[in-house]
C-alpha cells in the first residue's frame, strides 16, 4: 500500500538519476506535449526509437517500465478499441451497425497506442529515477516566481515535504490501529459493502485523533526550534543545474526538430 | 540571581481548566548543572518546560533564561539558547531525511548555507549518525531518531538542553545509549541540562532533583537526600530503586540501615561489612 503512494523510485546513480529534478519534470511535460506533433509512420518511428534510446540511460530494468503500463492498461485497451471501431475512412473491411472496421481506424488505433505507451514510458522514467522529495523541491523551485504575487511558495513546499515525510508514519499508525481493532473483533475486508464501510469507522476516528495529536506535537517542536514563517530562512537543500541538464535541453531540441521535419 | 534559568513565582492555567497546572513555581538552575524535574503525569513538569521556552504564556510570574527576561520580543533569542528534545521521536522529526531534520533549526535562524553544511556534519558526527545522513525517518529506530533530535540541538549550539521525557518511549538499551550520549555532550559542550523524567536512573545521575506535585514544588535536593525518603519517591512519580526497596525491608526487619541514598553496589558493601565490623 505504501509503495503505491510513495511512487516507485529505484535508487541509482545513472545519468538520468543525476539530472536536476526540475529538468526531468519540465522535460517530461515537454515530451508529452511534442508527442502530439507526430502524425505519420516515420515521425512515430523516430519518436519511439529516440525514447527507447533514452530509457537504457537510467540503468533500470525494462520490467519496471512495462509494469508502469499495468495501472493504465484498461484505459489503453478502451481507447484503442474505440479508435478501431468508431473511426471511419479509407478502406472498409467489416461493417455492423455502428461498428466499422476500416484502414483509417486501424492506423489511428496504432498511432494512439504508440502515443500512450511512449507517454507512460517517459513519465515512468521520471518517477523511477526521482525521489518524491526531489520532485517536491523541483515544484517549489519552479513555483518561486509566484512569490511575487504573494503566493506562499516556501510554506507550501514545507507542507509538501512534511506531508511526504509523514506518509510512512501515518501508514504505520493505520496498521497499528487496524491490529488494535482486529484484536477487539473488527473484521476488515469481508462482508457486504455496507458492512465494510462500517468497519472503517472505528479505524478512522482513532486515526484522526492521533493525526491531530501528531500535528500538535510537530507544531510545538517546530516552534521550539525557531520556526516563525517561510520568510528569512536559508535552505539546506539547493538544486544545481549541471552539464547533463544542458544536454537534455539539446536532446529535446533535436527531438522537436526531427518531429517537425518528419511530420506531414 | 545567578542561575542560567531563573523562574519566579510562575503560574499557568490551561484554558478551560479550573486548577492551575503550575501554581507559584520558583526555581533557579545554576549554569553547567544537571537538574531533574520529576512528578506524576499532570504534575506540571512538561508545562514548566513549555513555559520556559515561551511555548505557553505564563499567567503571572517571570522567567529569565541566559540573562534574558522572557517577553514576546526575546522569545526567539531565548529559543536559540535552549535546545529541547521531546518525548515522541516521530512527532518532532520535521525533515524528510536525517540531514534535513538536523538543518531545520539552522534554516529557521537563517544560518548561511556553507556554515550550515559544516554544522550539520559536525552535529551528526557528534551523535554518531553520520552514516545515516540521507536516511528517511521511517528507516530509523526510536533511539536513532532521538539521536537525530539531539544532533539538531548540537547544531544549534545552545547553552541549555531540556529533555522532556526524551527517553521514555525507548527500550532500555536505547535509553542507556541516549543517556550516555547526553552525558558526554554535556561535558563536551558545557551544557546545562534540565531533564523532565520518570526514569529513576536518569534522575539519580542529576546534580539536583526537583519534585513537582499538583503544580507546586514539594521537594528539592540532591538525589541522595531525595531517594532517602524511600518508598515515598513512588508517590512523587518515580519508581522506587531496588536498593532502596531492599533497604527499607531490612530496616523494617530490625537491621540498622544508612539514612542516605545508596546504590546497589554501596548497599552490598554496607551489607557485607555490617556484621564483621561489629
Amino acid at each position: 500500500m505504501s509503495k503505491m503512494i510513495l511512487g516507485r523510485y529505484i535508487p541509482g546513480d545513472s545519468f538520468i538519476h543525476r539530472l536536476d529534478p526540475r529538468t526531468k519534470l519540465l522535460a517530461t511535460f515537454y515530451y508529452i506535449a511534442i508527442v502530439f506533433l507526430a502524425n505519420n509512420w516515420v515521425s512515430y518511428l523516430f519518436l519511439a526509437l529516440a525514447t527507447l534510446a533514452i530509457i537504457p540511460l537510467a540503468r533500470v530494468s525494462f520490467r519496471f517500465f512495462l509494469r508502469g503500463l499495468l495501472p493504465v492498461l484498461f484505459l489503453i485497451v478502451f481507447t484503442v478499441l474505440i479508435q478501431i471501431f468508431f473511426t471511419t475512412g479509407g478502406q472498409v473491411y467489416w461493417h455492423w451497425g455502428w461498428f466499422t472496421l476500416s484502414s483509417a481506424g486501424l492506423i489511428n488505433a496504432a498511432y494512439i497506442f504508440i502515443r500512450l505507451v511512449l507517454i507512460i514510458f517517459m513519465s515512468t522514467l521520471l518517477t523511477l529515477t526521482t525521489p518524491s522529495l526531489s520532485l517536491a523541491d523541483a515544484v517549489e523551485s519552479l513555483l518561486k516566481p509566484l512569490a511575487a504575487i504573494k503566493f506562499p511558495v516556501t510554506e507550501v513546499a514545507l507542507m509538501l515535504s512534511i506531508a511526504l515525510r509523514f506518509v510512512p508514519t501515518l501508514m504505520d499508525q493505520t496498521s497499528k490501529t487496524m491490529n488494535a481493532q482486529r484484536a477487539r473483533g473488527v473484521d476488515f475486508g469481508s462482508g457486504g459493502l455496507v458492512k465494510q464501510v462500517k468497519s472503517i469507522v472505528p479505524l478512522f476516528i482513532p486515526l484522526f485523533v492521533s493525526a491531530f495529536a501528531m500535528a500538535d506535537d510537530l507544531a510545538t517542536a517546530m516552534e521550539a526550534r525557531g520556526y516563525k514563517d517561510g520568510y528569512g530562512r536559508t535552505r539546506y537543500r539547493v538544486l544545481h543545474y549541471g552539464r547533463g541538464d544542458l544536454l537534455t535541453l539539446v536532446v529535446m531540441a533535436v527531438l522537436t526538430l526531427g518531429l517537425v521535419l518528419l511530420r506531414k | 540571581m545567578a542561575g542560567i534559568i531563573d523562574v519566579q513565582d510562575l503560574k499557568f492555567t490551561y484554558s478551560g481548566q479550573q486548577r492551575p497546572a503550575l501554581d507559584g513555581v520558583s526555581l533557579s538552575i545554576p549554569a553547567g548543572k544537571w537538574v531533574a524535574v520529576v512528578g506524576h503525569n499532570g504534575s506540571g513538569k512538561s508545562t514548566l518546560a513549555k513555559n520556559i521556552l515561551g511555548l505557553l504564556e505564563p499567567e503571572s510570574g517571570s522567567v529569565e533564561v541566559a540573562g534574558m527576561r522572557l517577553t514576546a520580543d526575546s522569545v526567539w533569542d531565548i529559543r536559540a539558547e535552549v535546545g529541547i528534545v521531546f518525548q515522541n521521536p516521530d512527532n518532532q522529526f520535521v525533515g524528510a531525511t536525517v540531514a534535513d531534520d538536523v538543518a531545520f533549526g539552522l534554516e529557521n535562524r537563517a544560518v548561511p548555507r556553507p556554515e550550515m553544511l559544516q554544522r550539520v556534519d559536525g552535529a551528526l558526527a557528534a551523535v554518531g549518525m553520520t552514516a545515516f545522513k540521507n536516511r528517511e525517518p521511517a528507516h530509523l529506530s526510536g533511539g536513532q531518531k532521538q539521536r537525530v533530535a539531539i544532533a539538531g540541538v548540537v547544531a544549534q549550539r545552545p547553552q541549555i538542553l531540556i529533555l522532556d521525557e526524551a527517553t521514555s518511549m525507548l527500550d532500555p538499551a536505547g535509553r542507556r545509549d541516549v543517556m550516555s550520549l547526553i552525558h558526554n555532550l554535556k561535558t563536551q559542550l558545557n551544557l546545562t541540562v534540565l531533564s523532565i523524567t520518570h526514569d529513576l536512573e536518569e534522575a539519580a545521575s542529576a546534580d539536583q532533583i526537583i519534585v513537582l506535585d499538583n503544580g507546586k514544588i514539594v521537594r528539592s535536593g540532591t538525589p541522595e537526600t531525595i531517594f532517602a525518603h524511600g518508598s515515598q519517591v513512588a508517590e512523587w512519580g518515580l519508581d522506587v530503586p531496588y536498593s532502596e526497596d531492599l533497604k527499607e525491608r531490612l530496616a523494617a526487619a530490625g537491621l540498622q540501615m544508612p539514612l542516605t541514598y545508596t546504590d546497589e553496589e554501596r548497599l552490598a558493601d554496607y551489607l557485607w561489612t555490617l556484621n564483621s565490623t561489629k
